[in-house]
């Protein structure tokens, strides 16, 4: 497995330095600050009867 | 996560901000944040191993340790939900519960006492015959249409079958069994539905309140306990039509809001809220549910008639006592994961062209969330958007 640090500039969330920065950079930073774990949010099973519904 | 691969069942839907996916083998939609999108674009144009997490950090500006960590964990999520396939993954467990079809009616069960009545709605005639409490609930929903003289043209049963089981019965055959109430409310009024509306195709049925002004539909979409019965009540008293209460069906193919205007049902807390408007509820019949005793705000019986109108605004209520009223714009994605987290129906099986066109439907709508601790601000706020 390789490193990250090895494919492009450093990115650091505490950078503050963003005078002059260009724009591949602020949109690294700003996926960075979004980034969260792949995670299920929500999920629809499916009813295994016809015209099943499933509400209150 | 060696050789890992989509499975060939599975589809990403179109929308923004999210990933859905539809797995066609099981007939289940499945919602995971944009990270997770972003890993199930590079498994679906063939990266696996390191170049699969070398590329996800680099995206993400994470050190690869962390991303291998994360990727683990959603692959082996994906593999046990049957959604990717690999070496490392047994095939995935049967989520779908088994069907039954056999009707066996448990005669110790039997001793409850029966609800039997006949409505007519939309010049269509219908007999019920639903056991124990329950029936009492169905009933005094549909007691203003009442007909007792009327020949039925449809018979609706409902009765215990083993265990703690329910079965509905529609002219005797068997739709339904279940030992879910909100799954057995829910097929009672979509097989009523679909024999008022004969030759309906249906795009989806949501949980919710639906309302209207000058012909753009409003859903009210929420779970037990949001507001959104009282918010409607108190959108009526300032004007909008009535269309739905609990059920917002969707027609297809353009997603018209059929009306379904079951009396509103009023829970004990919020009968001072709207007491100013509707002074008649003190006087009201009661209903139960839930464990408290609501009041029912009954519609004119013209409401039946109105026509399907097109749903415009999407705005997901929740009462939060004390908090200032707010209301946010948020995205379809956003208002599908609600969706899913509380109760939609699709019909079955689930299919692509059908959630599709759900999607397009709701990428041409609005969504809100909205927060309110006071009514009046609440209907102020959604005035702001829907006049």
């Amino acid at each position: 497995m390789s490193s990250v640090e090895n494919t492009g500039p450093p990115v650091r969330p505490g950078d503050q330095d963003t005078d002059g920065m260009d724009e591949a950079r602020r949109a690294a930073l700003l996926r960075l600050a979004k980034y969260t774990a792949p995670a299920m949010l929500a999920l629809l099973l499916s009813e295994n009867a016809a015209h099943a519904t499933t509400f209150a | 996560m060696r050789g890992v691969h989509v499975s060939a069942s599975v589809r990403r839907l179109p929308i923004e901000g999210g990933l859905l996916l539809f797995d066609a083998s099981g007939n289940n939609l499945f919602a995971f944040n944009e990270t997770a999108g972003h890993a199930w674009d590079l498994l679906a144009a063939g990266r696996c191993d390191e170049e699969l997490v070398n590329e996800f950090a680099a995206w993400w500006g994470i050190p690869a340790a962390r991303a291998g960590s994360d990727l683990s964990a959603i692959l082996a999520q994906w593999g046990r939900l049957g959604l990717v396939t690999g070496p490392d993954f047994a095939s995935a467990p049967a989520l779908v519960r088994p069907g039954s079809t056999q009707v066996s009616v448990a005669q110790s069960c039997r001793s409850q006492s029966i609800s039997a009545w006949t409505c007519t709605i939309r010049g269509i005639s219908i007999a019920f015959a639903i056991e124990g409490q329950f029936g009492q609930t169905i009933r005094s929903l549909f007691q203003q249409l009442e007909n007792p003289d009327a020949v039925p043209e449809t018979r609706l049963e409902v009765r215990p079958v083993a265990g703690d089981e329910m079965v509905l019965l529609t002219d005797g055959t068997e739709r339904i069994r279940t030992a879910d109430s909100g799954q057995l409310v829910g097929a009672v009024y979509q097989t009523v539905l679909e024999r008022i509306h004969p030759g309906i195709n249906w795009l989806a049925i949501i949980h919710g309140a639906a309302v209207a002004h000058r012909g753009a539909g409003l859903a009210l979409p929420g779970p037990s306990g949001s507001g959104k019965s009282t918010l409607a009540a108190a959108l009526l008293a300032a004007g909008y039509d009535y269309l739905a209460d609990d059920m917002i069906a969707l027609a297809a193919p353009d997603g018209a809001i059929l009306p379904w205007p079951l009396p509103l049902s009023i829970k004990p807390g919020s009968i001072t809220a709207v007491a100013a408007q509707y002074p008649e509820l003190a006087e009201a019949p009661s209903y139960r549910t839930k464990g408290v005793d609501a009041r029912l705000l009954i519609p004119p019986m013209t409401a039946w008639d109105a026509a399907p109108t097109s749903l415009r605004f999407l705005i997901f209520p929740r009462f939060s006592a004390g908090a200032s009223a707010e209301l946010r714009r948020i995205s379809a994605f956003e208002a599908v994961k609600q969706l899913l987290a509380d109760r939609i129906w699709f019909g079955y099986p689930i299919t692509e062209a059908r959630v599709t066109a759900f999607l397009n439907r709701l990428n041409d709508s609005a969504a809100y969330a909205l927060t309110y601790g006071e009514l009046g601000q609440a209907v102020r706020l959604v005035e702001q958007v829907a006049r």
